[in-house]
């Protein structure tokens, strides 16, 4: 089996960024593998396992974030580790264009993929992009597959269930096992590994979103009913205001 | 942070902490502290990780990690438990000492017994040996090519755990010329291990008395030369020596890391307590503490990669940093208050934990006579 | 003005894709032209929902149809929104939103974002969004045509509107299947506005002006467990540790101290507003809008107010 996955630092790590005066830090220090491309990946171990085959990483991240996930997913089983530079995959501007660029140098190097795993849905687009223009079938919001290939997507009150066709794209909710630690000398071994440069030439102009700091702490809006027999009507103005309400 | 951490030592510390996330939970440590037992059940998933043989070179299975990045490892379990740490320490050190002292077939010998997962100990304490190394008195006696050994030790850490041992026995009356280094396999009949000690601190760590009988053993099983018992034990405390200060700066950092917490939850008179000065005063001495301390540490162990002599450096650093550890984990107890001094909450244990640091691998005292004798050397006339 | 397009699923079968909170959060917040677009297999009877809801809809409607066929529906809006020149697609932010809006998005070749909160609408649409739990967002000004996922919500006015009932031809070659989960049923487990009552208001008589209340907000209605055990309320009702964990986009605390067993069945919720006498009452660190005051007091002016 030819396996990919897409490997992305934790981005929901609340120390990523911090707020200082508005004005706001970037921590990568703080960053590693996420947990759910860890768990997409110790999927992807154990389908190799089971049925022989290869995994190869890519991340999208930049510089010391991109060389630290690949090392951990090289560590956890990964054949090879590429590293692409093109951009911002958390962007949503940036999303379709990236997952194109990205398709062309697959179909470029040849390769094709039975599975390509990314866990977690923030770069839902690009992963719907890729499976459409490679022709993959689409899995996505699972919560559950297995060696088999039986999928479990997640919606509101219930889940779809079935099985999948290959080749396909799967990007899963959350994490769905818990992933194997890697060990110190596979670490050691992966951080002597070679990791490939990718870089996409010819960016063509688009906006980028903004990254911005949040207006200062959340204030509270308690009333008094007993000091301010208006305290009702405030707050409906409040939550009216700030459309909580209708 | 004082310390820059290369990127290869900030993915090792980052699996490190993964580890201890997953095993090492306040409950499960809690247990075993309590319980003051050895969890021999709890090492199986360190051992999967390499974490038995993290500095040792790749040709005898282990990770090869330098001296360096491997005590940053360490520092960061020992955030968990100590004592754990020490376990597992007190193993690959022992075998780092057979292959310093010992033949490549001794050390290939030592080696296929611990990769697989057993472990190892050092015992040279005796019941009037302390710090006086010299008093030993068990002794080995040639017998065509066996030697007897017959005595009793104390304080054998990983003693009633460990599959070999490395012991020092006295095989001729030179006081401290007199003692010579064997390998000494757990099964030899003869041998008898005492009860585990119900130990303040470091209550993971499995500590027993040994009992040697008429106990028999190849003198293939000889370390390096006779006589020569005195260098290797001192080659070994070097190096646990050196293990137990980055062992302590984990304890530290992690006394910092509750206090500091605690204080800022934590509200009285209306502010929460890390606005009173004198909280803030006891935060800023830990900090600064935990800082040089890890500095010192990782000098020693760059000096022990690059071959250099530490034998003025290691006594300082682990005098240094068990010292300051101390008053690091008194005021994180003082931090927490009445919660603090409290089984309920991890920053007790931090206090009897480095207790024992100030005895282990040498006591302070020892450590200052140590120093102070270097220092003199380039004073004399 | 961008004009503005809203898809909805009406499966007879599937509970899913068929909430008007949405709708109206919409209407509320956004100026530009709307338009609803639904997929239904039982056109006839969710049409007065749509009919009173002053926004212009088109029931796309065919027998067979199933919520869980995404190809058949993502081809038909292919085709209406190809050759539009300008649009805003807006779904609901859960994870059929989600996953529609990403898929049809890669189709017609245009942004998609997901968890969107708006910004400004005036030359261009621009939207934010929140960079997982850490303090800061992503500013997204917009291009002509983009695709989003909105969690707002509102109560719809009725206002009558223009519906169109167009049949239309399906493929439906899905092979999976649908399950509910056990709490499907339960109003409460999903509901998006929850209105909770506690100890602190008295009696089971309380409730019933808090049922009214509840109607008028289009919320569900939950307990505390310190209610619940007394009777006065079903016990399925109960939120908190050992029953239901919610996390609506707003929940309305009307005399619950807000102790630990049951913040941790509500402290995901997006909005917090909590009456309480007691100003010192835990449940005030976690809400971000309250009124210190007799909760029964609070809830009879609101009923008069809304």
């Amino acid at each position: 089996m030819k396996i990919a996955v897409i490997a992305k630092a934790e981005i929901n790590n609340p120390k990523t960024y911090t707020v200082h005066k508005n004005k706001v830090t970037y921590h990568p220090e703080n960053l590693f593998l996420s947990e759910e491309d860890k768990s997409v990946l110790e999927y992807a171990v154990q389908l190799v396992e089971l049925k022989g085959g290869t995994i190869d990483v890519y991340t999208f991240e930049e510089g010391e974030v991109a060389d630290r996930v690949l090392h951990e997913a090289l560590a956890l089983g990964a054949d090879t580790a590429t590293k692409i530079e093109a951009g911002d995959l958390n962007d949503p501007l940036q999303q379709n264009y990236l997952a194109c660029k990205y398709m062309h140098f697959l179909k470029e190097q040849e390769k094709n993929y039975d599975l390509l795993l990314t866990g977690g849905t923030a770069i839902s687009e690009a992963t719907a992009v890729i499976a459409q223009k490679l022709g993959m079938t689409y899995y996505d919001h699972i919560t559950m597959i297995d060696t088999s290939f039986n999928f479990e997507m997640k919606l509101e009150k219930g889940k779809i269930t079935g099985k999948c066709k290959l080749p396909a794209v799967v990007s899963t909710l959350n994490a769905i096992n818990v992933p194997r630690l890697a060990d110190f000398v596979a670490l050691s071994n992966a951080l002597a590994s070679n990791i490939t440069s990718v870089s996409f030439k010819g960016q063509h102009k688009h906006m980028k979103s903004v990254v911005n700091v949040v207006n200062g702490k959340k204030e509270k809006i308690i009333f008094n009913l007993n000091d301010d027999p208006q305290a009702t009507q405030k707050l409906v103005d409040a939550l009216k205001q700030n459309g909580i309400l209708r | 942070m004082a310390l820059q951490y290369t990127e290869a030592q900030k993915e090792y510390i980052h699996l490190a902490k993964e580890f201890g996330d997953r095993y090492l939970t306040p409950e499960i440590i809690r247990k075993y502290d309590k319980e003051g037992d050895c969890p021999i059940s709890l090492f199986k998933p360190a051992i999967n990780l390499g974490l038995h043989m993290l500095e040792i070179p790749k040709e005898y299975g282990g990770a090869g990690l330098s001296y360096e990045d491997s005590a940053l490892v360490f520092e960061k379990l020992a955030e968990y438990d100590a004592g754990y740490a020490l376990t597992l320490i007190t193993s690959f050190v022992a075998l780092r000492c057979v292959m310093l002292a010992g033949t490549k077939e001794q050390a290939q010998e030592f080696a296929n017994v611990i990769e697989p997962g057993r472990f190892a100990a050092f015992t040279m304490s005796e019941a009037d040996a302390g710090s006086d190394a010299g008093s030993v008195k068990s002794t080995a006696i040639r017998q065509g090519d066996e030697y007897i050994l017959n005595g009793n030790k104390a304080f054998a850490t990983n003693g009633g755990i460990a599959d070999i041992f490395i012991g020092i026995f006295r095989t001729s009356d030179d006081g401290n010329h007199g003692l010579s280094a064997f390998m000494i396999d757990k099964n030899t009949p003869g041998i008898w291990v005492g009860k585990h000690e119900d130990k303040m601190g470091l209550r993971l760590s499995n500590t027993v008395p040994l009992g040697f009988k008429n106990v028999h053993v190849p003198a293939k099983n000889l370390l390096g030369q006779k006589g020569r018992g005195i260098n290797i034990a001192l080659n070994s405390l070097n190096l646990s020596r050196a293990y137990v200060s980055t062992l302590t700066v984990g304890i530290m950092q992690r006394a910092l890391d509750e206090a500091a917490k605690y204080a800022n939850e934590r509200e009285q008179f209306n502010q929460p307590i890390a606005q009173f000065e004198s909280v803030q005063n006891m935060l800023a001495d830990m900090a600064t503490s935990v800082e040089t301390a890890r500095l010192l540490v990782n000098n020693t162990m760059k000096m022990m990669d690059n071959n250099q002599s530490v034998r003025q450096e290691g006594a300082m650093t682990k005098l240094y940093v068990t010292d300051a550890a101390q008053k690091v984990t008194s005021d994180a107890v003082q931090i927490l208050g009445g919660y603090g001094y409290t089984r309920s909450y991890p920053v007790e244990k931090l206090m009897r934990d480095v207790k024992g640091f100030q005895i282990l691998e040498g006591t302070n005292e020892i450590q200052r006579m140590t120093i102070a004798r270097e220092v003199s050397k380039k004073y004399l006339g | 003005m961008t004009p503005i397009y809203y898809i909805q699923f009406e499966d007879k079968n599937i509970d899913e894709g068929n909430s008007i909170s949405t709708l109206a959060g919409i209407k509320n917040n956004f100026s530009g032209k709307k338009e609803a677009i639904v997929f239904s297999n039982h056109a006839n009877e969710v049409k007065n929902k749509y009919a009173q809801s002053g926004i212009k809809t088109t029931i796309y409607q065919n027998n067979h149809y199933e919520l869980i066929d995404f190809a058949d529906v993502l081809s038909k809006l292919k085709e209406l929104f190809v050759n539009k020149k300008e649009y805003l697609v807006v779904l609901d932010n859960d994870n059929l939103g989600d996953s529609f809006g990403s898929r049809l998005a890669a189709l017609l070749g245009t942004v998609f974002v997901a968890d969107a909160q708006k910004f400004s609408e005036d030359n261009q649409v621009i939207v934010d969004k929140n960079i997982g739990e850490t303090q800061a967002f992503r500013r997204i000004p917009l291009e002509k045509k983009a695709i989003i996922t909105i969690a707002c919500n509102g109560v719809l006015k009725k206002e009558n509107s223009e519906i169109n009932i167009i049949d239309w031809k399906i493929k439906n070659k899905e092979n999976s299947t649908y399950i509910p989960e056990e709490n499907s049923t339960n109003d409460l487990a999903y509901a998006k506005i929850i209105v909770a009552g506690g100890k602190g208001l008295g009696s089971a008589e309380s409730f019933k002006p808090l049922k009214k209340l509840s109607g008028k907000l289009n919320a569900s209605v939950g307990a505390s467990k310190a209610v619940t055990d007394q009777g006065w309320v079903n016990s399925k009702r109960m939120i908190g540790i050992s029953n239901l964990t919610v996390s609506p986009d707003v929940y309305y605390a009307f005399g619950i101290s807000g102790a630990v067993q049951h913040t941790i069945g509500m402290n995901k919720s997006k909005c917090i507003v909590a009456v309480n006498t007691d100003k010192s009452a835990p449940i005030f660190k976690l809400a971000d809008y309250g009124i210190v005051g007799d909760a029964n007091l609070v809830i009879e002016q609101l009923n008069n107010l809304l």
